[in-house]
């Protein structure tokens, strides 16, 4: 199971929501979708839910495009909006079960399937209470549990974790590793990125509708910055080492935070060995000397520049 | 959370949840049928007969209902001294209780099944019908099925309150039956148009237009109801049945089921995916129901050897079929590869699909065909009968500029969608053509108006572009209006001469898409354009 967005755009009016993005994932993948607000996010996922047609491009799903066959795909995509349910008059158990009717399960199965969605997602000690009645958190749930009653390959989830509490997060990440080991191909937007970092593969930079980077979290990590930074501490005064990195060639930027030396340079690990082997030679007695890890954070603050159409 | 959940298979390793359907298996084999028989109940209307049972607004408007039935009865029993000896106390009481009833149900119901409908095709909202495998013709089925149920619910609540006006004399069992089944039949064809004003999407405009015409169908629906049910409670169904024309009563009954199957066939339509071709199947409906219309009138014509039928059928299409342009204006004028895919290769038959299938150009020359070929028809089938009168000739003439002035209107739209309006959505073009037509009315006649020294002289040629002028006492400026309808129509079919064939240029057949394994997906047939929007290289 693939997923390929090809030259998608959607315009309304003269804003380009989205504007020219062409990405792809497949099956057992969770793929990260981040952006500022305002970034297209939202509009390319409502497209993927074929709850929105694009104003040119494509997006198959296995080879089936969600432009010409929407109803096709739609069996196969389950997609859980930023919007959380709160329909009247209706409990959780109910709701579960008019999806799993509209998708065409019947009898012991489907009721098999509800029973086990919920317990899954922890809706069971709350089955039959009314929708509207529910904490954020536990609509979040709800709508997670809608999204997967029918077993979709594919899930696109719009911003899954906010409202949820430290242990439902954990327990998110948790449910989306067992959901990517049984073969989904999942696309998830975030404002959490440290979380993302953890249980992506891949992602997708986007910023006033356009791909600012896309591919394998390692290829996005190594290709957010030439810079390293370097975190130097030693046994003594700080002030002479930082005299001593300013005049050293490889080091583009040095300051003192607290009783550490922070150094940023253009070099890879051959360099950070030479500005080590060089601070021994002048007598330092260096008692750690770090590489800090560029996570997706540093790339996405690099990256974008917090515009918005 | 658990990680035994397997869906596929519908295996549940956790114990089910006592009380729920997984726990429920240990009950009787009635009980089991019974859950086998809901699993193939529409999931649309199962959920709605959830929501309705338990919606404190539906209990609460039973609850009023039953209450002013008790108190008609209670009342009229309680304050009427001759209640015992009257001999038309049942059927004062029986019309009191009609009138509550059908009140309640031509309103209530629809407006509870349209605003639902309505809520749950909002943005917000959308997920709850819109990402399923469910189509577009379950949902609307769904929700009429209900809208039924409900309208069944308030005829059963109030059913032995009218079959206690049987025994307080004044009205027979017959005509009960028959003012219930009729009654029905009203509320049937309300809630038909309940379902398609909730399936309205787009601006406050088009909904805002399309809620008014509804809410005043509702209105005339309740009202025709309502006297029907007095008159006939007044003279009985025997003095009904001994002086009723069969065949008006027939084809009265015939058009209520076909506008019904039309509302049905339009609500599919605007929810189905905008990328399909979502008008051949109503425009398909129209035409079926025009000839089968047409037919009847012109065999009720011959039998009865009288012109009013093929007057009925003129002026009816005329009517239908200028709305019917005016909302084709804004339908899609470039075809998605959806669409496309299905477009035939032969010229003839490419032709006849440019008719029929989505678009805005195609649904001009339906409308103007069909109403041309009702017109030719007419005038050619009552002059062979020799049933021509001045009645008819006027009626055909009115109904014919009519429609000619609702073209102008279109044609000077779409002249202003490919000069000027280029950029705007598809549906405004159809706001367009009534702003046109509504200013062309209004702006001239007001201008008059204040300007005129004589407020009292009716400034009829100011009325010249619109149908107002036909309403005018001054034969002059009426005499004037075919001219001035045949020059703007000359210019108009001139300017939107390219509109039309800009789109029947577009509407080529699309060659299928094949998805490469690496790279971007390829035209099999390579004929260049683009697989979204249909453009051309």
């Amino acid at each position: 199971m693939d997923v390929r967005v090809i030259h998608l755009k959607r315009y309304f009016g003269t804003t380009r929501a989205v504007d020219d993005i062409s990405f792809e994932f497949s099956a057992g993948n969770v793929f990260g979708f981040v952006g500022p607000n305002g970034a297209g996010k939202t509009t390319t996922m409502r497209i993927l839910a074929t709850l929105d047609d694009p104003t040119e491009g494509h997006v198959y799903i296995n080879g089936v495009s969600l432009v010409d066959n929407p109803e096709k795909a739609r069996c196969c995509v389950g997609f859980m909006p930023d919007t959380l349910p709160a329909h009247r008059d209706m409990t959780v158990h109910e709701y579960l079960d008019f999806f799993a009717r509209a998708y065409g399960l019947r009898g012991v199965k489907r009721r098999g399937v509800v029973d086990s969605v919920e317990q899954f997602t922890n809706l069971s000690g709350i089955r039959d209470k009314f929708l509207r009645a529910l904490s954020k958190g536990m609509k979040q749930r709800v709508s997670l549990a809608r999204a997967i009653v029918h077993d979709p390959p594919v899930l696109v989830l719009d911003e899954p974790a906010a409202g949820l509490d430290p242990r439902a997060r954990i327990e998110l990440r948790e449910l989306l590793r067992v959901l990517a080991d049984r073969g989904k191909a999942i696309l998830i937007s975030s404002h959490i990125l440290t979380e993302l970092a953890e249980i992506c593969n891949g992602a997708v930079i986007i910023e006033q509708g356009k791909i600012l980077r896309a591919g394998p979290m390692e290829q996005i990590l190594a290709g957010g910055s030439a810079r390293r930074t370097v975190a130097i501490r030693i046994k003594g005064e700080t002030a002479a080492l930082h005299k001593e990195l300013l005049q050293v060639p490889a080091v583009r930027e040095a300051r003192v935070v607290g009783e550490v030396v922070e150094i940023q340079t253009d070099g890879d690990e051959e360099i950070h060995c030479d500005i080590l082997a060089h601070l021994v030679a002048k007598g330092f007695r260096i008692t750690d000397f770090r590489q800090r890890q560029i996570d997706l954070e540093d790339v996405f603050m690099n990256v974008t520049k917090g515009e918005v159409q | 959370m658990n990680r035994a959940w397997e869906p596929v298979s519908g295996r549940c390793d956790a114990p089910a949840a006592p009380g729920g359907p997984g726990g429920q298996r240990s009950q009787g084999a009635g009980f089991l049928a019974w859950a086998r028989a809901g699993d193939w109940v529409n999931p649309v209307a199962v959920k709605e007969f959830r929501q309705a049972v338990q919606s404190r607004w539906v209990i609460g408007v039973l609850l009023i209902f039953l209450l002013i039935d008790l108190g008609i009865v209670g009342g009229y029993l309680a304050m009427t001294p001759e209640a015992a000896t009257s001999s038309h106390g049942g059927r004062d009481v029986c019309g009191g209780l009609l009138t509550i009833l059908l009140l309640t149900c031509i309103a209530f119901v629809p407006l509870y099944t349209g605003i639902r409908l309505s809520l749950e095709r909002n943005d917000t909202n959308l997920d709850l019908l819109f990402v399923t495998t469910i189509s577009p013709g379950a949902i609307v089925r769904g929700k009429y099925l209900t809208a039924m149920a409900l309208t069944l619910l308030m005829f059963s609540v109030c059913m032995p309150f009218i079959a206690l006006t049987y025994l307080l004399r004044g009205v027979d069992l017959p005509t009960i039956f028959f003012l219930l089944a009729h009654g029905f039949l009203f509320c049937a064809v309300a809630n038909g148009l309940g379902v398609f004003a909730g399936a309205v999407s787009g601006s406050w405009f088009i909904r805002g237009v399309v809620d008014l015409g509804a809410l005043l169908g509702l209105l005339y629906l309740a009202v025709v109801a309502t006297a029907l049910s007095q008159s006939v409670l007044m003279f009985g169904t025997g003095m009904v049945f001994s002086h009723m024309d069969w065949s008006e009563y027939g084809i009265t009954l015939l058009i209520a089921g076909l506008g019904l199957g039309l509302l049905y066939v339009l609500s599919v339509c605007l929810l189905s995916p905008r990328s399909s071709n979502r008008m051949f199947v109503p425009r398909l409906y129209i035409t079926g129901s025009w000839m089968l219309v047409g037919i009847l009138m012109i065999a009720l014509s011959h039998w009865e050897r009288t012109p009013w039928p093929i007057e009925s059928w003129v002026v009816c299409s005329g009517a239908a079929f200028a709305v019917l342009m005016v909302a084709a204006l804004g339908e899609r004028d470039a075809w998605s590869a959806r669409v496309r895919q299905r477009i035939p290769r032969h010229p003839l038959l490419r032709l006849v699909a440019f008719v029929f299938y989505t678009g805005s150009a195609g649904g001009v020359l339906w409308c103007v065909l069909l109403y041309g070929i009702t017109s030719v028809t007419a005038r050619l089938w009552v002059g062979q009968m020799g049933l021509a009168t001045t009645s008819f000739e006027n009626l055909c003439g009115t109904t014919s500029f009519v429609f000619g002035y609702a073209l102008c209107y279109c044609l000077t739209a779409a002249v202003l969608r490919v000069t000027v309006l280029r950029s705007v959505a598809p549906i405004n073009v159809a706001a367009t053509a009534i702003f046109v037509g509504v200013g062309v009315w209004l702006v001239p006649y007001f201008t008059a108006f204040l300007l005129s020294s004589d407020r009292f002289e009716e400034p009829s040629w100011c009325l010249l572009a619109s149908p107002m002028v036909l309403a005018t006492d001054d034969d002059a400026a009426k005499a004037a209006a075919p001219v001035l309808i045949a020059a703007w129509l000359c210019v108009g079919v001139w300017g939107g001469l390219a509109w039309m064939l800009g789109q029947f240029r577009r509407f080529t057949p699309y060659h299928a898409v094949r998805v490469s394994t690496e790279g971007n997906p390829t035209t099999a047939a390579g004929d260049g354009s683009d697989p979204a929007t249909g453009a051309a290289p």
